[in-house]
């Protein structure tokens, strides 16, 4: 039972870290490896606000809006000039960001490990078992992130601009729609949900400035394997949350990060689209 | 006469600069003091890997981003036949016979070469995007690292292995062997990327797919320019593994190989100079600042990072330098790149027999997804005949040309090919093969590299697929006698050293023309050649059609203008709803009920009663 519960967390917690990168992936065809800086920032912005004595829960929603205003920044100052450029120059520019945010925190906050208090301490019983109450709550979290997510794409119009300017940018921009506001958007939106995630995995594990780095690789992976599309990232995180899991179980962590990478790069070669296409 | 009168003068002072960097690299150990000189071969050793990922990255287009690795390879190799290393990871006794460190650089070498080849060649596929590769190398930085930590036994985990390097020689002594393997490979790498080959690798990274169909498998060029840049970088690392003696996770690591593709973004892309000026540059400062600052060192490097790929993509040289080469060469001057003449070869090839099928189709059926596009085409193409194809838009005729000459589609049908001469068939074949076999196509937008002259454009060509020499550099382009009748009569004369990007369009489709002619083509498949051409150029065009047709070759040709087609075709197939409506002489054609009621539509509706993508 318990690893049923653990291979559920370990399948949300990709997720909420995918989630960010996903839609920036997914929209505006830019790596955005600047992620692992932003979920550093969202987790040690909160230790700061909670050093100011804020609640933790009102920690995050400050953090989170600041990352915002920060994604708003570096896409003013940096994003918006990588369009059309090559996957590999994106990927070293926003390598780049994430080198100076990361630096900057630890010129901040040094380089030892921090801790956050759980803020929802304890456990419940799940199916018969004791099992964390806040891990079960990043569940909740995830799930309720991916529906709101999905209902935005589907029934708003500003989802409704998006999947416009997805599927055919000209066209999008030919009709009137404003293409920079919608990509200047969604990289507000995916940089504050790299640091949602950042700060929410905070208390389920050491921090250190180069938190983020750990989580970066399967959850880019999973991005690249999703093709694009929301039930993709689910699918890819429930497999390479399986193979996590499942190896930890067997050999150990780390033999299990890497069968991660394995696992995903060896699918991306047989299915170069990704798992899940688009509807054309 | 501008250049030739200048051109010295901007080679002397060219040469005073180099002297006054290779004089200050000889007598560094002089002035540098023993921790200095220790520094700069360490800053060598980089530059010798920013150099060998210059030519995979900049000069081929593999975004490489696990070339540390490589050079982790190479150091580890060192450790482990140098060093004997107990359980607990700890280095115990070393060898001290010279010849076990060139021996063990020799293996790290190829041992970096080897595992690079087989990443290589799992990653270079013609279905996986070409950016696959780049996500391969990035997923080994992300493993490697971790898994280095794993094997204590083996590779010192953690702390990795250290005390293993060679200490019979004094610092300044391991300076100039460096210092002497650098210049090696300075050298060997401007050879390689001058060469002929190295136009092909640049070929290669301006469009692949072109590439592919002027006869070139283009993955194994990749997967051998991949390794070999591996080679070196292993090579780099041995080096720094026998040196100082070390070798830890971080140097398999990402962080590393970003700092790499830095050193040659700083430096400049696909200049060899610029990457290794770069990572001495980047490395030196590095070192000073890293001892006493590394988080802001750290935070540095991020905002170069950033500055570099956003605001100065060409890297720091080619603005350095642009300045001075206009200056001494005037304006214009970087539009022509090297002088290459043409030479025109009059023998002939073996062509198949004439009036005979080279091609035969049979039933050809094709479909993309639900989309029906080919129901059924039966097509005899004849040796030595000039056939158009003709019919409405969306009739299959590009379609057809593309799923025959490209074996990678699957469709339903028989399509055989008897261009030998002995009439020996064969099935349809990959893009290279197919042209290597003499089945040569060009495409109806003119697909050129962007960085190629128009004489290097012909000379790759004209290699129909074989690789050029790594160290020749060809000054007389050799063009068979249609092909430079062509570059003749399209206006393409003394243009030869031109970047084709700065060709006007009507040159460009002579270019493409002349290159598919260039490949010594049994069947020419050309697509709608004389698009977006005046009707003069369309005429000569038609004209040089005619005499290729005249010398055996047959001529496939994808036409809308029907005049056009008069004037030239030997035999005409009109395609319609995916079929052959009907074949003839351009006049029974023009006189056909049948064609003419397809073209207004009422023959079309006959077939649109067909369920679509009933198959």
């Amino acid at each position: 039972m318990y690893l049923f519960l653990d291979l559920v967390v370990t399948i949300s917690v990709m997720t909420l870290v995918a989630l960010g990168l996903a839609i920036i992936l997914g929209l505006m065809n830019v790596i955005n490896l600047a992620h692992a800086g932003l979920m550093a920032v969202g987790v040690y912005g909160v230790i700061a606000l909670q050093r100011e004595g804020f609640g933790f829960w009102s920690a995050v929603a400050l953090s989170t809006a600041f990352s915002a205003v920060l994604g708003a920044v570096m896409e003013w100052l940096v994003i918006r000039r990588l369009y059309g450029r090559t996957l590999d120059d994106t990927i070293l520019a926003t390598w780049g960001l994430s080198l100076i945010l990361v630096q900057s925190v630890s010129l901040i906050f040094g380089r030892s490990t921090l801790a956050l208090d759980v803020p929802v301490p304890g456990g419940v019983e799940v199916l018969g078992v004791p099992y964390s109450a806040y891990r079960l709550l990043l569940v909740v979290f995830t799930v309720v992130l991916v529906l709101a997510m999905g209902a935005t794409m589907r029934f708003t119009r500003l989802g409704l601009k998006v999947r416009m300017v997805m599927s055919n940018e000209p066209l999008a921009r030919g009709i009137g729609i404003n293409t920079n506001r919608v990509r200047q958007v969604t990289f507000i939106v995916g940089a504050a949900l790299s640091a949602l995630a950042g700060a929410l995995l905070g208390p389920t594990q050491g921090i250190t400035p180069n938190y983020g780095s750990g989580l970066l690789a399967p959850a880019f992976l999973a991005v690249l394997m999703s093709g694009k599309t929301l039930p993709g990232v689910l699918i890819a995180c429930a497999i390479l949350g399986l193979t996590q899991a499942a190896v930890t179980v067997f050999l150990n962590p780390v033999i299990a990060s890497v069968m991660v990478v394995v696992v995903a790069v060896v699918i991306l070669r047989i299915k170069p689209e990704g798992l899940v296409w688009q509807k054309s | 006469m501008a250049e030739e009168l200048k051109s010295p003068v901007r080679r002397i002072l060219l040469a005073a600069a180099g002297a006054a960097l290779v004089l200050a690299l000889i007598f560094a150990p002089d002035m540098a003091g023993e921790y200095r000189t220790l520094l700069l071969a360490q800053a060598l050793i980089y530059a010798i890997a920013a150099i060998s990922l210059d030519v995979v990255w900049g000069y081929t287009g593999i975004p490489d981003l696990g070339h540390a690795v490589w050079f982790g390879t190479g150091a580890l190799a060192v450790a482990l036949i140098t060093g004997e290393v107990d359980a607990s990871g700890m280095i115990m006794q070393t060898s001290t016979s010279p010849f076990a460190y060139i021996g063990a650089a020799a293996v790290g070498t190829i041992a970096a070469a080897l595992l690079a080849a087989v990443v290589g060649w799992y990653a270079c596929t013609r279905k996986a995007s070409s950016f696959y590769i780049a996500i391969v190398g990035l997923a080994l930085a992300f493993i490697a690292q971790p898994l280095y930590t794993q094997f204590p036994a083996i590779t010192g985990g953690e702390q990795g292995l250290f005390g293993f390097k060679y200490d019979a020689i004094s610092t300044r002594a391991w300076y100039y062997i460096i210092l002497g393997v650098t210049a090696v490979v300075l050298a060997v790498s401007i050879v390689l990327v001058r060469s002929d080959f190295g136009t092909l690798m640049r070929a290669v990274r301006d469009n692949e797919k072109r590439a592919r169909y002027i006869g070139f498998n283009v993955e194994h060029v990749k997967i051998a320019v991949y390794a070999f840049g591996a080679a070196i970088s292993g090579l780099a690392g041995a080096l720094f593994g026998s040196m100082f003696g070390v070798v830890s996770a971080p140097l398999f690591g990402f962080l590393f190989a970003t700092e790499m593709l830095v050193w040659v973004a700083l430096g400049g892309r696909s200049t060899i100079i610029g990457p290794f000026i770069g990572a001495i540059g980047l490395s030196l400062v590095g070192s000073e600042l890293n001892a006493s600052f590394p988080t802001q060192w750290a935070f540095l490097v991020g905002v170069l990072f950033v500055v570099v790929v956003v605001f100065i993509p060409d890297g720091l040289l080619p603005p350095l330098t642009a300045p001075l080469r206009r200056l001494l060469l005037g304006r214009g001057a970087s539009l022509s790149a090297g002088s290459r003449t043409l030479q025109v070869d009059e023998s002939g090839w073996a062509l198949p027999t004439q009036g005979q099928p080279v091609i035969a189709a049979r039933n050809v059926e094709f479909s993309y997804g639900a989309l029906k596009v080919l129901r059924g085409v039966d097509l005899d193409i004849l040796g030595g005949e000039l056939l158009c194809i003709v019919g409405p838009n969306g009739a299959g005729k590009s379609t057809f040309i593309e799923v025959v000459t490209d074996a990678s589609y699957s469709l339903k049908g028989e399509v055989t090919f008897a261009t030998d001469r002995d009439g020996a068939s064969h099935g349809r074949l990959e893009p290279d093969a197919a042209t290597r076999a003499g089945i040569i196509r060009k495409f109806q937008i003119p697909q050129i590299f962007s960085s190629l002259t128009v004489a290097e454009h012909l000379l790759l060509a004209g290699l129909n697929g074989r690789w050029p020499s790594v160290w020749r550099r060809t000054h007389a382009v050799k063009i068979n006698k249609p092909a430079a009748d062509l570059f003749a009569a399209t206006g393409l004369a003394g243009k030869e050293n031109v970047r084709a990007p700065f060709l006007a369009h009507g040159l460009k489709q002579g270019l493409d023309i002349a290159m598919a002619v260039n490949g010594r083509p049994k069947v020419l498949l050309l697509d709608e050649p004389t698009a977006g051409l005046t009707t003069n150029e369309r005429g000569v065009v038609g004209e040089v059609l005619r005499e290729i047709a005249g010398l055996g070759i047959t001529v496939v040709l994808i036409e809308h203008d029907l005049d056009f087609v008069e004037r030239v075709a030997d035999r005409v197939a009109v395609l319609h709803g995916g079929r052959v409506l009907e074949t003839g002489s351009p006049a029974q054609i023009r006189a056909s009920e049948a064609v003419k009621s397809a073209y207004i539509g009422q023959a079309g509706a006959a077939t649109d009663k067909e369920p679509a993508g009933h198959a």
